[in-house]
């Protein structure tokens, strides 16, 4: 009878100490964490050497200001700051269980209605902050040991938007469909579209959130009023979400005949490797030859080897030109505004095809792939 | 060397390659790398192509790949097994046909893996989902049948090994296609077929473990009062361990408030259970030892289990904020939670042994008739 006491003592015991997680939605008593690892303001002007070993991401940042970096650290804030930064973003974004955005009047196109919101926040706690971490900040439990490393929502840098600005829901949503090709984010062509759209909508508020703690922290560190900051962030950021993006050059001239096709490849080929494109300046033999530069995040990242026919962000002909008329700018890729229209499309029909010998004419392929030419 | 000796080999050589196979799986969930590609089918050697391995500076991915390069070997091993099995068939029409259905399943399981691979490049480029290639999927599955109509049919001494080794080597396979899966389609139900995964691949192991033990010589069988004593107890105790294997997968895997609360007091269930049957052991004269084993292991896997608790779902500092699931995972934590994951399939495997002993009939003689045939080393006493 004794034992029997005891073990449904203990049954209770256990039953009411571990409501702590269910997979999926957050509990309503969560909240964002305050930010730690230090706000990137400058990356430095060299370019770096060598890529972070696993987990080293944030030690390599840390060491930015050694190389001509600048950094500002959230445990520099007066803890009255912290305090009424934290304050501020709870009243403007909410909780995990319960996000939200400030009210702005112009339409960025993505549904941050608080159902939508709360429904997409349920969602990435599934999929995505096991890499993306659950305020967006890249650092989920897998994410230091993965390379690239997942993206950190909070700068409000997409590298899939053009010349950057901040995508579009469409290519946000392509984006999740597509995947991301030579990294761990996956393909979600299998979603109900309403997911993607919940998903698109709550990487926005991470970001708009991330952006404006990011300005309470700054504006801490140089004495002004965090909350205030962060309010007035929170609305640019925002209303940049609603600004249209630069145009994509016109690619009509790439619909060629089989003659006009090789000759293209050529003439992509010959600018690639001039000084007017600049392209083989980064992408030694191709991008063959390990190089790095800094993201605006301030990791290394290595220069796209395009003879492996990888493109992250899209492999059409129009993502491509838009790629290479306005750059990538959170990678440090520059713009190519001088190219007319119909260089772009040289440059594109070389470019993608650079990772499929089979398809170059046969003395451009000999040129960038001799071993094939000796078979 | 004869095929019954053959297929034992085979059989452990499995075991053990399964068993640094289980434990790479556990390391890649309790590091939640098991999306760290999301790319599947990949190629066995994969890694060693243009020396990724060293090269890779990816550690997710290259736990993620070893992994699978493990599960390839542990397949390559149970269908060789499985072959040798069917070899000790004395009846040549039958233990051809039983061969040649073995290899018709791997070939079909390869060639499914190929198509799959195919559909994979077309989902890629936006050309669609394929979940399961109409002509490698239909001869794979009717190769399968074969195989089963085979062990259905074969009689006669070693029927038993074969039939074990034609499901092993089916197990195996239906292990391997759960984590591809996992994979392929984490975007709808992901964390669920990681937890199926999880919890059959220790199934497929005792079942390679049932096939090398059966494929050895065995002690005497129990006196029958001995049966009697310990017989409900060895099912009741094989029963709960599973029972807790499921809790704890999905502690792994989701880590559900319900399943924590399954977990934590099945152990308790699983720590009575065994202490009630080693008792009775320690009475056995012939079961002493195994007596020893079970007390030992369960005190062990308590003492990691608290451990990995703790690890789990008590935090100080920031990462106190964070729910258990996201918390960061240092390297000693993780191993912690393996080697919990670890020793429970060893208490697993240790119940499956002893069943195995204690129900265990001798084998009674052939008929003189059925003798004929190919020369065949006794195995089974």
């Amino acid at each position: 009878m004794r034992s029997c006491r005891v073990i449904v003592a203990l049954g209770v015991a256990v039953s009411a100490g571990c409501g702590v997680v269910e997979s999926g939605g957050y509990e309503a008593s969560l909240r964002y964490p305050a930010r730690r690892d230090p706000v990137v303001v400058r990356i430095p002007s060299v370019e770096p050497t060598v890529y972070p070993p696993t987990g080293g991401r944030d030690d390599s940042i840390l060491r930015l200001p050694t190389v001509g970096g600048e950094l500002v650290f959230p445990g520099d804030a007066l803890s009255s700051d912290v305090a009424a930064l934290a304050d501020m973003l709870g009243e403007l974004f909410g909780t995990p269980a319960a996000p939200s955005v400030p009210a702005v009047t112009a339409d960025c196109g993505f549904d941050l209605s608080a159902v939508t919101l709360a429904a997409g926040s349920r969602l990435y706690g599934q999929k995505c902050a096991n890499c993306h971490g659950y305020s967006g900040d890249g650092r989920g439990p897998v994410g230091p040991l993965t390379t690239p490393y997942p993206r950190d929502f909070r700068a409000g840098v997409f590298k899939v938007a053009v010349g950057g600005h901040k995508p579009t829901p469409d290519q946000l949503a392509g984006l999740l469909r597509r995947g991301v090709p030579g990294s761990a984010m996956p393909i979600y062509d299998l979603l109900p579209d309403s997911d993607v759209r919940a998903l698109s909508a709550y990487v926005v508020h991470l970001s708009v959130r991330g952006e404006a703690e990011v300005a309470g922290l700054r504006a801490a560190a140089e004495g002004d009023d965090p909350a205030a900051a962060a309010r007035t962030k929170a609305t640019t950021a925002l209303a940049a979400w609603a600004e249209p993006q630069s145009a994509t050059p016109s690619v009509a001239t790439l619909a060629l005949g089989e003659l006009g096709y090789a000759d293209a490849v050529r003439r992509g080929r010959d600018l690639f490797r001039s000084p007017a494109a600049g392209c083989a300046s980064c992408h030694q033999d191709y991008g063959r030859t390990e190089a790095f530069r800094y993201d605006v995040w301030g990791s290394p990242v290595r220069v796209s080897d395009l003879t492996r026919g990888e493109f992250r962000w899209g492999r059409d002909d129009a993502t491509l030109a838009a790629r290479i008329r306005h750059g990538i700018p959170a990678a440090g890729m520059p713009a190519s505004p001088h190219l007319t229209d119909a260089q772009v499309g040289d440059l594109v029909t070389f470019v993608r095809d650079l990772g499929s010998p089979a398809r170059l004419p046969p003395d451009v392929r000999a040129e960038i792939y001799p071993q094939t030419a000796t078979r | 060397m004869t095929a019954v000796r053959w297929t034992r080999v085979l059989a452990w050589s499995a075991v053990a390659a399964a068993g640094v196979l289980l434990s790479l799986g556990w390391l890649t969930t309790s590091f939640k790398a098991g999306m760290a590609d999301p790319v599947w089918p990949t190629e066995p050697w994969y890694l060693a192509v243009n020396g990724r391995v060293w090269r890779e500076p990816n550690r997710a991915f290259l736990l993620e790949h070893t992994h699978r390069a493990a599960g390839f070997v542990v397949g390559v091993l149970t269908a060789l097994m499985c072959g040798a099995a069917w070899l000790t068939d004395r009846r040549a029409g039958r233990r051809w046909f039983g061969f040649v259905a073995t290899v018709l399943l791997v070939a079909a399981y390869g060639l499914f893996h190929r198509e799959m691979g195919a559909a994979w490049e077309m989902r890629k480029v936006g050309g669609g989902v394929s979940v399961w290639p109409a002509n490698s999927g239909l001869l794979t599955a009717l190769a399968a049948g074969l195989l089963g109509l085979a062990a259905a049919s074969s009689t006669g001494r070693l029927a038993g090994l074969r039939r074990l080794a034609s499901l092993a080597l089916v197990a195996v396979m239906v292990q391997g296609l759960l984590g591809g899966y996992r994979v392929y389609l984490d975007q709808l139900a992901g964390m669920e077929l990681a937890a199926v995964h999880g919890t059959f691949g220790q199934v497929a192991f005792c079942l390679l473990l049932t096939v090398a033990t059966f494929a050895r010589p065995l002690g005497a069988e129990l006196p029958a009062a001995d049966r009697t004593r310990l017989g409900v107890g060895s099912l009741a105790l094989l029963g709960m361990v599973f029972v807790q294997l499921v809790w704890g997968v999905l502690v792994r895997h989701g880590g559900s408030a319900a399943a924590q609360q399954l977990h934590m007091l099945t152990a308790f269930v699983v720590t009575g259970v065994t202490v009630w049957l080693a008792v009775r052991l320690l009475n056995t004269p012939r079961l002493r030892g195994k007596g020893v084993h079970l007390l030992g292991i369960v005190g062990v896997q308590v003492t990691l289990g608290v451990q990995a608790w703790m690890g789990k779902f008590t935090a100080t500092g920031p990462q106190a904020a964070v729910p258990p699931m996201l918390r960061d995972v240092t390297v000693e934590w993780a191993l912690v939670r393996s080697l919990h994951a670890a020793v429970g399939a060893a208490l697993l495997a240790s119940a499956v042994l002893l069943v195995l002993r204690v129900w265990r009939r001798a084998a009674r003689p052939e008929p003189v008739e059925a003798m004929a045939g190919p020369s065949v080393a006794l195995a089974m006493a």
